[in-house]
């Protein structure tokens, strides 16, 4: 697999940052789409993009916990001010996009993240 | 000393799962046969039938707290309980505000009944019930606790919109007084796994013969107590922590 960072995947899908920009050249091991919070703190990999639709404070911790490099709230959905917040103090990089999870995850895929 | 059991997650014919015979006196009557001394009555978004619930209630020797069963942003269920069902419909008018606006298909989901107290359908629920508010389960607690009410987050263990699996762990700023584990899971397992919260079960019933096959065991002293709902609730949630 090509070697893609975060800053990397944010530019190719037109991401919106919202935190955690100084966190943005972390190497990408992989990527995976949940909203199942549950799922992601028992079987989420470190270095992994996560694209959810859940907005509340809790992803921040979940991906903290879990080690990911990125969050990325897909299909236009905002993240709570909460959430924000938490993931600038945690430097966990927080996206947005307007695009689905389904969207996102086979650009990421054709991008060379596998 | 002696004890009562409680089922506080019971549906009436108004939610669309619920079997058209969840009707007020039935479901009193079934309670009152079983040994059941407090229920908790609730529907999909709504305390519709809550004035026809506590009409009834006064004809039995049963405890009775009415109220909804909201769903959350993330798609956590919450139970809101109270005892009137004025204080009930305050909860309904807040949680009408924030659904999607989205009517419902019973050829999908079932018919929606409104009911009398005497259990004669007096009109159809046209709204769809069955969908997210777009409240958070924090905002929904504390509009649960200013209508006068008791919250507790419904089924924590289940993968369809309990707390644990939705949100991973119990938001640092959520207010609630008691956790509802499913009839699916056992209680001493349970307070294996969350020693720290106070947990009860209940039976989450849509047809008469569900109605307590979960029950949770309290002092029958307290199961009478002349508290309001949600002091009533931190009452149980402190014998409930101690069992722990």
């Amino acid at each position: 697999m090509s070697e893609v960072t975060v800053a990397q995947a944010v530019e190719a899908l037109g991401l919106t940052v919202l935190a955690g920009e100084e966190r943005l050249d972390t190497v990408l091991t992989g990527a995976q789409v949940s909203d199942l919070l549950s799922h992601v703190m028992a079987h989420g990999k470190a270095g992994h993009l996560w694209i959810t639709n859940q907005t509340h404070a809790n992803i921040v911790a979940v991906a903290a916990l879990a080690g990911l490099a990125a969050i990325v709230v897909a299909a236009g959905f905002e993240p709570e001010a909460e959430a924000v917040i938490r993931a600038e103090e945690e430097e966990m990089p927080l996206c947005t996009s307007l695009e689905t999870a389904y969207t996102l995850a086979g650009r990421l895929y054709q991008l060379g993240v596998r | 000393m002696p004890q009562a059991a409680i089922d506080l997650h019971v549906h009436t014919a108004l939610s669309p799962c619920g079997d058209e015979r969840m009707r007020p006196p039935e479901i009193l009557l079934t309670a009152e046969r079983l040994g059941i001394s407090v229920l908790g009555i609730v529907d999909h978004s709504t305390a519709g039938n809550a004035g026809a619930i506590m009409e009834a209630a006064a004809a039995f020797a049963v405890r009775v707290f009415v109220g909804v069963e909201v769903e959350s942003a993330e798609g956590v269920h919450l139970l809101g309980l109270f005892d009137s069902a004025e204080a009930a419909m305050t909860m309904d008018a807040e949680v009408a505000e924030h659904l999607p606006g989205l009517t419902n298909r019973p050829e999908i989901l079932g018919e929606q009944h409104l009911l009398d107290a005497w259990g004669e359908v007096v009109g159809i629920e046209q709204r769809l019930l069955i969908a997210a508010t777009d409240r958070t389960v924090e905002q929904l607690a504390d509009s649960i606790h200013a209508c006068g009410g008791m919250a507790l987050p419904a089924h924590v263990d289940r993968t369809a919109h309990g707390l644990f699996p939705m949100l991973g762990f119990v938001p640092p700023r959520l207010q609630v007084e008691l956790f509802e584990v499913s009839r699916h899971l056992d209680l001493t397992e349970a307070r294996r796994r969350w020693p720290e919260l106070p947990l009860l079960t209940s039976s989450d019933a849509h047809q008469l013969d569900a109605l307590g096959q979960a029950v949770t065991w309290i002092p029958e002293e307290l199961a009478w107590a002349p508290l309001g709902a949600r002091d009533w609730g931190q009452a149980v949630a402190e014998v409930l922590r101690a069992r722990s």
